[in-house]
């Protein structure tokens, strides 16, 4: 078992920003009329809508790229109130940057918390190092004929504190291989905690342990019968709009008997054509297993394409397919995603 | 207080007389107004330290502008009849936050035509048009002397605009397909020049009071027309 022991290693990226002092003037002479000098929002202000609290920490989930277009080109693009003008005419870029930088140490210890830059486009197979806050529905269908094999899975993550979140997996299989039957498969429950991460090198790494519940029926497929451990770790790397996602992680059953012992992997390219937000991002997966008693390796590719959904960018979908490479025999594979960021606002804002 | 508002339209087209710019007339005339307006409001403005320098006692502010039986601040306009298209000027108009407040309060541009929206006051402005054919516009100003331009495309009247740091702050934007409107004066007087001889819908429009129109025969003379809006108490 992984000891999930964090390493403290303070980025103070935001409070080591240089013009922060310059973003403070800024943000005295222009936002607090709105915002209020402590960024919780200026009590006097008369108006329907209330500015998000700034000093609430959850809001260091969003990419600084994220808040300078806000700040330059008001709500609207982002889905977000029009009552919150565009600057853009008013502030040069550096005056933006320096603004930011001086709102986001509103949350006090932000330094604790992974920066929102940090949290990479999620592919389809790769596992993410940031801790998040969102639903995820999959789909994933292969095979063809009597071997056709279809799945539903509903992953719920949510976060606690600055670095820790809990995940809750439960795969409905709805077309299964001729022998095997539809259902509720096994239940994982997962933890994961950051480990490190680093702002201005844009990296990131976790630590997460899974428990797989031996649910699922035997007789249909649906389960192996046995608990299972699925340690792993997750690292992400941005140079620019290029990303880098890694995971190494095991799967082990408490009884390898009944089901096999495995070292999985998975790494993947992706490249944002755009601000992280809203763009068109292609990927690349290699995804592997080993099984540990036989040595068998069976690994392939994953080709994919995701694409927020909306203006703010918090519902996004994707599509891949895999193309089998070892054994070759293995089926195609498509899936899907579709995931809503429920920590950055409900379902509906922002379309 | 609120204003009721019904409207009555008046209008009275005299004979020909002396045509003022070659190759089309003169419609001149006043916008009228029946009713009584209410009271102006003091509006206090201490939420901001640099308005409420500008305004100690508070900001005293009223949607009509009547003297002398007329109306300030109304939009005429040829609502129909207008044949053909028109270039749109290249000289842009200026909406201007002075006092914390809009000067004018009613703004009319020809689609196409820039319009400069200008701050004058050391404290943060924004200027939000909310239309509903063009697109929506909130721009920032927090310096004074700041000016930034505007071009909307597509005719509308009205366009509300508001400050949304500074409430009591309104004003109104028209955005005409042609060059025949104005804008009312003290009294309630306007003129529209150049309009080619023909049969026209004008329509008299004020951003508290419900629209009057009536119909105009332009025969390349001055022809003079009188609009009356009513404003009906207790509404």
């Amino acid at each position: 078992m992984i000891a999930l022991v964090s390493v403290l290693l303070l980025a103070g990226w935001a409070t080591s920003h240089p013009g922060i002092e310059k973003g403070r003037q800024i943000f005295a002479q222009s936002c607090t009329q709105c915002h209020g000098q402590d960024g919780r929002g200026n009590p006097q202000w008369e108006s329907e809508v209330r500015p998000v609290d700034m000093t609430d920490c959850g809001t260091t989930a969003e990419p600084t790229e994220l808040w300078e277009s806000i700040v330059r080109s008001g709500g609207p693009p982002h889905g977000l109130s029009s009552v919150m003008p565009a600057f853009g005419e008013a502030f040069d870029k550096e005056e933006v940057s320096a603004v930011v930088a001086y709102l986001r140490t509103f949350c006090t210890t932000a330094d604790r918390y992974p920066a929102g830059d940090l949290n990479f486009r999620r592919l389809l197979k790769t596992g993410k190092a940031f801790p998040e806050a969102e639903w995820v529905l999959r789909l994933s269908d292969g095979g063809k004929g009597r071997a056709r094999e279809g799945e539903l899975e509903l992953a719920y993550e949510n976060r606690i504190g600055p670095r820790f979140q809990y995940e809750i997996e439960a795969p409905l299989r709805y077309a299964a291989p001729e022998g095997e039957g539809r259902g509720l498969g096994d239940l994982t429950l997962a933890a994961k905690q950051v480990l490190h991460f680093d702002v201005p090198r844009k990296e990131i790494l976790a630590a997460s342990l899974g428990v797989t519940l031996p649910n699922g029926s035997e007789s249909k497929g649906l389960g192996n019968g046995v608990w299972a451990l699925s340690p792993s770790l997750a690292y992400g790397r941005a140079w620019g709009r290029n990303l880098l996602q890694a995971t190494v992680g095991a799967e082990l059953p408490t009884d390898s008997s009944k089901a096999p012992r495995l070292a999985t992997y998975a790494i993947g390219l992706s490249r944002a054509l755009g601000p992280a937000r809203s763009a068109w991002t292609p990927g690349v997966e290699w995804v592997g297993e080993v099984e540990t008693r036989t040595g068998e390796h069976r690994y392939g590719v994953w080709l994919e394409l995701s694409k927020p959904l909306n203006r703010l960018g918090h519902v996004i979908a994707a599509a891949g397919v895999q193309i089998p490479v070892r054994p070759r025999s293995d089926p195609t594979r498509l899936e899907l995603y579709l995931l809503w960021d429920f920590g950055d606002g409900p379902f509906w804002i922002g379309w | 207080m609120r204003v009721h508002v019904a409207l009555v339209a008046t209008m009275l087209v005299s004979g020909q007389a002396q045509a003022e710019t070659s190759g089309g007339g003169v419609i001149k005339g006043r916008v009228l107004v029946r009713g009584t307006p209410p009271a102006p409001r003091k509006v206090p403005v201490s939420a901001d330290a640099q308005c409420q320098a500008l305004h100690p006692q508070g900001l005293e502010q009223s949607d009509f502008s009547v003297s002398n039986g007329g109306l300030a601040d109304v939009l005429v306009y040829l609502k129909s009849g207008v044949q053909g298209s028109f270039k749109a000027p290249a000289e842009p108009k200026v909406l201007d936050q002075k006092g914390c407040q809009y000067s004018p309060g009613l703004v009319a541009i020809q689609a196409g035509q820039a319009l400069t929206i200008r701050n004058s006051d050391q404290t943060l402005h924004n200027v939000h048009f909310r239309p509903a054919l063009n697109k929506e516009i909130n721009v920032g100003q927090p310096r004074a002397g700041m000016e930034s331009s505007r071009v909307f495309p597509k005719p509308e009247v009205l366009v509300p605009i508001g400050c949304d740091v500074h409430p009591w702050m309104r004003a109104n934007l028209a955005v005409l397909s042609h060059p025949f409107f104005a804008v009312s004066t003290a009294g309630g007087a306007f003129e529209i020049r150049n309009v080619p001889p023909g049969t026209y819908e004008i329509e008299a429009r004020h951003g508290k009071l419900k629209p009057v129109s009536a119909k105009v025969d332009v025969t390349g003379a001055t022809t003079p027309v009188e609009l009356t809006l009513v404003i009906e108490p207790g509404k």
